[in-house]
C-alpha cells in the first residue's frame, strides 16, 4: 500500500520536517502545496532536506502555488516536479490514502 | 485636542493560505484613512509577504505585493521587518520588494512600547 504525503502549511522547522520525510515508506510521495510551498524557499534549510528526500521519494510541487507566491521556478532544481491541479487529482487516485503532515 | 494615537500593526500571517493576511492590511488602510500615526511590523510567516514577483492570479486572489506597494500612497512609511524572522527563513533582506526598516528584537520592544496602540494580527 501507498501514500500520498501532503505538506500544505509551512514547515520552517527543520527537525519537524525531516520527521516528516522519515515517515515515508516505500513508494510514498510528497506533493507539497498551498502555504507548504515556501518549504521550497530555493537554498533554504528545508528545501536542502526536500530535494536530498528526492533520492528516495518522488515530490511534487503545485506550479500555480509557487508563483503566485513568488518563488523562483528557476532556482528551485529539477529535482522537484511541478504540477498542475488536474495532475494532483491524478495523484490522489493512483495513492491507497493520502496523508497530511499538519 | 488631538485623536491622533500611534498605533502599530503587527503581521504574522502568510499570504494566500489564509485571508488573514489581506484583512490585516485592509485594517491598515482603513486606519490610515482616519489619519492615525501608523507603524508597521511584519514577524513571523509574514515576512513572506514582502517577497517580489508575486503573481496569485491563478488563485483568484489579489496580490499582497500590489497592495503593499500602495502603501506609500497612503503615507503608511514607518514599515518594519523582524531580522530574525528573515534569517532563520533564509530570506535576503536585500530582495524584500518593500523598503523597510530591519529591525532586532530590542528595537521591536523600543517600538512596541512607544505605541498607544499595538494590534496583532
Amino acid at each position: 500500500m501507498t501514500l500520498l504525503h501532503i505538506l500544505s502549511k509551512n514547515q520552517p522547522n527543520p527537525e519537524a520536517l525531516q520527521h516528516g520525510i522519515n515517515t515515508m515508506g516505500d513508494g510514498h510521495e510528497l506533493l507539497i502545496l498551498a502555504n507548504g510551498v515556501y518549504t521550497l524557499l530555493p537554498h533554504s534549510l528545508t528545501w536542502h532536506l526536500l530535494t536530498k528526500a528526492t533520492q528516495r521519494h518522488a515530490l511534487y510541487a503545485i506550479k500555480d502555488d509557487l508563483i503566485a507566491r513568488g518563488l523562483k521556478l528557476e532556482a528551485l532544481g529539477s529535482s522537484i516536479q511541478l504540477i498542475d491541479y488536474s495532475t494532483f487529482v491524478d495523484l490522489v487516485a493512483k495513492h491507497q490514502s493520502t496523508y497530511r503532515w499538519n | 485636542m488631538t485623536y491622533k494615537k500611534k498605533l502599530l500593526f503587527i503581521c504574522n500571517q502568510a499570504p494566500y493560505g489564509s485571508m488573514l493576511a489581506k484583512e490585516a492590511l485592509d485594517s491598515i488602510l482603513a486606519g490610515s484613512v482616519f489619519g492615525q500615526d501608523i507603524s508597521l511590523l511584519f514577524q513571523n510567516e509574514a515576512v513572506y509577504q514582502l517577497l517580489g514577483e508575486q503573481n496569485p492570479s491563478s488563485l483568484q486572489q489579489k496580490s499582497i505585493e500590489a497592495i503593499l506597494s500602495a502603501f506609500d500612497l497612503y503615507e503608511i512609511n514607518k514599515i518594519f521587518v523582524c531580522r530574525h524572522s528573515l534569517t532563520s527563513r533564509h530570506i535576503d533582506p536585500a530582495l524584500l520588494a518593500l523598503k523597510a526598516d530591519i529591525v532586532n528584537a530590542e528595537q521591536i520592544n523600543f517600538l512596541l512600547e512607544d505605541q498607544d496602540i499595538v494590534l496583532n494580527y
